[in-house]
C-alpha cells in the first residue's frame, strides 16, 4: 500500500522534513507544492512513519501524483508530481462571513 | 471542515490543530468555532496557565523542539487560511469583548454562523 520503491525520481525541490511530526510533513509539503510549476517533482525526507501511508493518501486527495516512496534506515524519501494547476491545496477559504 | 473548540487541555488543542493543520493540507475549508473554555486560546492576556496541562510525562515530552508549540500550529493554520470564529455567547459568560482577543480571530459569530458553515462540512467535531 503505498510503498513502491522508488530511486529513479529526480527531484525538482527537495523538502527536509526530518525530524518533524505529522501534521508537518504533508502541512510542510502542501506549502512546497503550491510554489511549484506543474510536472516538477517534490522529494520529502522526513523521519515521521506516517509519510507511507500520508502521501499517498495526501496526493490522492489532492489530485497530485504520487510517484513512491524510498526508505533507508528510518528515513524515508516521498516522491510526488504536481499535477493541479489552479491547487485545490492550501487555498483560501471562500465562504465569508459577514463583517463584524 | 468545522470543529469546534470547546476545552483549553493542552492535548485536545494539540489534537485540534493537528487536525485543522492536516484539512487545511488536503485542500478543504477549515472553521474553528471558539467557545467556552476554548477562548482561553485566543486571549490577548494568556499565560501559561490559560491552558490545562497534562500528566507531567506527556508535558515534558511536549516540550522537545520537534513537537510544534500550540502558539506555532496557530500561526500556521493562519497561513493555510483556516478560519478562527469567537462565540459570542461564550465572551458574554467570560466578560470578554473583541478587544480582548488576539488578531487571530477572523470574526465574531454565534451559533447560526458556526451551523451555517457545519451544515456545509463533511466533517464536524466537537473537541
Amino acid at each position: 500500500m503505498g510503498t513502491k520503491q522508488t530511486t529513479a525520481v529526480k527531484a525538482d525541490v527537495v523538502l527536509d522534513a526530518f525530524g518533524l511530526i505529522c501534521p508537518m510533513p504533508i502541512a510542510k509539503t502542501c506549502q512546497a507544492i503550491k510554489g511549484m510549476e506543474v510536472g516538477q517533482v517534490l522529494e520529502v525526507i522526513a523521519d515521521d512513519q506516517g509519510i507511507v501511508e500520508d502521501m499517498p493518501s495526501w496526493c490522492h486527495t489532492t489530485g497530485n501524483e504520487f510517484l513512491g516512496i524510498a526508505e533507508d534506515h528510518g528515513e524515508y524519501h516521498a516522491f510526488v508530481r504536481k499535477r493541479v494547476i489552479d491547487s485545490k491545496e492550501c487555498r483560501r477559504p471562500p465562504c465569508n462571513h459577514p463583517s463584524q | 471542515m468545522a470543529l469546534i473548540v470547546f476545552s483549553n487541555e493542552i492535548d485536545k488543542l494539540i489534537a485540534t490543530f493537528n487536525l485543522a493543520l492536516g484539512g487545511a493540507s488536503m485542500g478543504m475549508d477549515v472553521v474553528l468555532f471558539f467557545t467556552f473554555w476554548g477562548l482561553e486560546l485566543l486571549k490577548k492576556d494568556k499565560t501559561g496557565d490559560s491552558y490545562q496541562k497534562p500528566n507531567p510525562s506527556l508535558e515534558k515530552m511536549m516540550a522537545h523542539p520537534k513537537f510544534p508549540s500550540i502558539d506555532q500550529m496557530v500561526k500556521m493554520c493562519k497561513e493555510m487560511g483556516v478560519k478562527f470564529i469567537a462565540c459570542t455567547q461564550s465572551m458574554e459568560f467570560m466578560g470578554l469583548t473583541k478587544d480582548d482577543l488576539l488578531p487571530v480571530v477572523d470574526s465574531i459569530a454565534g451559533v447560526a454562523t458556526f451551523l451555517a458553515d457545519a451544515e456545509n462540512a463533511k466533517i464536524n467535531l466537537l473537541i
